[in-house]
């Protein structure tokens, strides 16, 4: 190749418009930059393209495909003026290679813009970085709180345990705390994979917890127990509860349980219960004891000094026949007492037919050898009679005696409930009677005190009771003695007044008519103060007693 | 029945005289009739109360019959009493509910120095007459 071979207008497209001939510059110059060019750009993406291989991030092979091309193009152009140095007349090789390198460089270029927006909307390295360094805390945080977790149920006081159903339906506990074996004396060793029968012998029992077990599966709620018996750690009282836990599908395959050991606290309980029954036997006793030695005493002295008369040869009719009576009335006085003992241990049921045969018992208990009434259940009977009668008796007495004013507040109309007539009149009577006396007594005291008692009697249709309360002006039940006064034979009255039994008896009519007896004070502190004792007994359903006026509004209690 | 001495005269003056302390009349009555039978006074007190205030009246006794649990004023205060002026009375207790430790927690609380008996109800008149007898001499030697 020689200089004269370039004709001076062959190269107009030159974009450089260095003409080497035409200055005389040395050739080695233009063809050396282009050399250097091509060569950078080549190098460049060699470069990029190895950086690329080894980062692939997302995004980025697009954006380097076009940067290669980019570059790749600008390198081709370089070359093809290289090329166009040596062999000017070489026709349209060298134009054309540089004009299609200029058009993919210019595509590339234009193509860079979208695909450069695209790319940057991704996460930066640096967005990824702060990303993996949350996540890494919170990893951090949940292992800790698992840790926790995990020593608050190796650490916990209760049991705690995961029973599972194996698919043959045996239960096979997963998870035990050390609680858990402490309580039952067996290690989690032999108790994993094992039922209940890794701890207990008496098959009763387990077959109990088993049967909880699935009650909690098949019901997918908690379920609550007790359950005693022998373990290995030797006698246990525990009280278990039952969680349901779902798996992702929403199955209940699998239970948490709590235990509590209340073996103590059980033991306690039957001892404090022992000791109350042992209580009320002691003061049982000694009621009894104080009220039988009077009458008997009596008895003792008058037939001692009859029998010391007729020794003596003093002894005159009317004297015998004196004491005769005396120790006929004492007998009495002793089977009256005797006759209430006897009520106090029946507490029949309420209702026909819920109640076994009972024997013959006296009515009333007045009179030793009476003939016994029949303890029928009785039928339905209008209790609002009943106690206006009962009320009429008293209110008539106390107004002769000039004791106390007992007034009766009560609806129109019948208020039936169901039992006997007799026995709500004799309730009825004793709770007016203690009013009585808590009256009186407080008088004694505070001579100016109100002596009033309200029989209040009020029916409520829709709830199906009817409350039957007496209200005195006696100052009031002391909280003292408020839990023991139901007690049979407990009695605050003087010495020979009281038997202590006409509460626990009043109580026991109640239970037998299907209600209960219960007792506040009102007006504490007042001139006013007083107990209320308040009957509350069921209504017997419809068919009353007999057609009473037409109800008004006013009976609602 | 009277509270009088049941037949013929009554008891000489000098007879041994007994304040009984009984709340129930019946026990009362036949109490007075064994005791004047025996040749005793009796003065008869419905209750603690009232045999405080026969003591206080100046009436002259030479022992205190007292059931224990009585209205007013109980049997254990009337005898603690009566012994605060009269540390040497000898007392008869009758009760139909003795205390659990029989009689030292009486005559612990009693005060005194004079003899003291429990009796449980019911009563043998034998024995009361017995132990009256023995007693009643007792504040006279």
């Amino acid at each position: 190749m020689s200089a004269s071979a370039f004709p001076v207008d062959s190269v107009p497209a030159l974009p450089h418009g260095s003409d080497p001939f035409r200055h005389g510059d040395p050739l080695w110059l233009p063809a050396g930059a282009e050399a250097a060019a091509a060569a950078a750009s080549l190098v460049i993406l060699a470069a990029l393209v190895s950086f690329f291989l080894r980062r692939r991030e997302p995004g980025f092979p697009i954006l380097a495909a076009l940067l290669s091309l980019f570059l790749l193009s600008d390198a081709t152009a370089h070359l093809a003026r290289l090329w166009m140095l040596w062999r000017p007349d070489h026709g349209a090789t060298g134009p054309v290679a540089t004009g299609l390198a200029a058009v993919i460089g210019l595509a590339s270029a234009v193509l860079l813009r979208p695909v450069l927006a695209k790319t940057l909307a991704r996460p930066s390295p640096a967005d990824l970085a702060r990303e993996i360094e949350v996540r890494r805390a919170a990893e951090a945080r949940a292992r800790e709180s698992e840790a926790r977790l995990a020593s608050l149920f190796e650490h916990m006081a209760d049991a705690v345990f995961v029973v599972g159903q194996r698919p043959d339906g045996r239960f096979a506990y997963e998870s035990v705390n050390p609680a858990f074996e402490r309580l039952f004396g067996v290690g989690r060793d032999r108790l994993l994979g094992q039922g209940p029968r890794a701890f207990l012998d008496d098959e009763a029992v387990v077959a109990l917890i088993e049967r909880r077990y699935a009650e909690a599966l098949a019901g997918h709620a908690p379920v609550a127990y007790e359950a005693c018996g022998f373990t290995r750690a030797g006698y246990r009282h525990w009280h278990t509860v039952l969680a349901p836990i779902r798996d992702p599908e929403g199955q209940v395959v699998r239970l948490l349980g709590s235990v509590r050991d209340v073996t103590e606290t059980r033991r306690l309980q039957a001892d404090l219960q022992e000791a109350a029954r042992l209580a009320t036997v002691g003061s049982m006793c000694a009621g009894v004891a104080h009220e039988m030695s009077q009458p008997v005493n009596v008895i003792a002295l008058w037939a001692g000094n009859a029998r010391a008369a007729l020794a003596a040869g003093r002894a005159e009719p009317e004297r015998l026949a004196r004491a005769f009576e005396v120790v006929l009335d004492q007998s009495r006085r002793i089977g009256a007492l005797l006759e209430r003992m006897r009520e106090l241990t029946r507490e029949e049921p309420a209702g026909p037919g819920a109640r076994p045969a009972a024997p013959p018992r006296g009515e009333g208990g007045a009179r030793p050898g009476a003939p016994a009434a029949e303890a029928e259940p009785g039928g339905p009977f209008d209790a609002a009679e009943a106690v206006a009668a009962v009320a009429a008796v008293a209110s008539r007495q106390y107004a002769i005696e000039g004791t106390v004013e007992l007034t009766l507040d009560r609806p129109p109309g019948t208020i039936p409930v169901q039992g006997r007539r007799a026995k709500l009149e004799q309730a009825l009577l004793q709770l007016i009677a203690n009013a009585h006396d808590a009256v009186l007594e407080r008088r004694s005291r505070e001579p100016g005190a109100p002596a009033r008692i309200v029989v209040a009697l009020r029916a409520d249709h829709a709830g199906g009771v009817v409350a039957i309360a007496v209200r005195d002006t006696g100052g009031g039940v002391p909280e003292a003695v408020r839990g023991r006064i139901f007690d049979p034979f407990f009695t605050t009255k003087e010495p020979g007044r009281g038997t202590g039994l006409g509460l626990a008896i009043v109580q026991g009519v109640a239970r037998s008519m299907g209600g209960r007896l219960e007792t506040w004070n009102e007006a504490a502190g007042t001139a006013e103060a007083g107990a209320v004792f308040c009957l509350t007994l069921p209504l017997a359903a419809a068919a009353p007693v007999r057609p009473g006026p037409v109800r008004v509004g006013t009976a609602a209690a | 029945m009277t509270g009088s001495a049941p037949s013929g005269p009554g008891p000489p003056d000098d007879a041994p005289r007994i304040l009984v302390a009984e709340d129930e009349p019946l026990a009362a009555m036949a109490i007075e009739d064994l005791l004047a039978g025996a040749g005793y006074a009796v003065l008869l007190a419905a209750d603690g109360q009232e045999a405080l205030e026969i003591a206080a009246r100046g009436a002259r006794f030479d022992l205190l019959l007292t059931d224990l649990r009585m209205p007013r004023l109980a049997g254990r205060e009337l005898i603690r009493r009566l012994r605060a002026a009269r540390p040497d009375l000898p007392v008869v207790v009758m009760t139909g509910y003795a205390p659990p430790d029989g009689a030292a927690s009486l005559l612990r609380d009693a005060g005194g120095t004079g003899p003291l008996l429990l009796f449980t109800k019911p009563i043998e008149p034998e024995q009361l007459l017995d132990a009256v007898g023995r007693l009643a001499g007792w504040s006279r030697r």
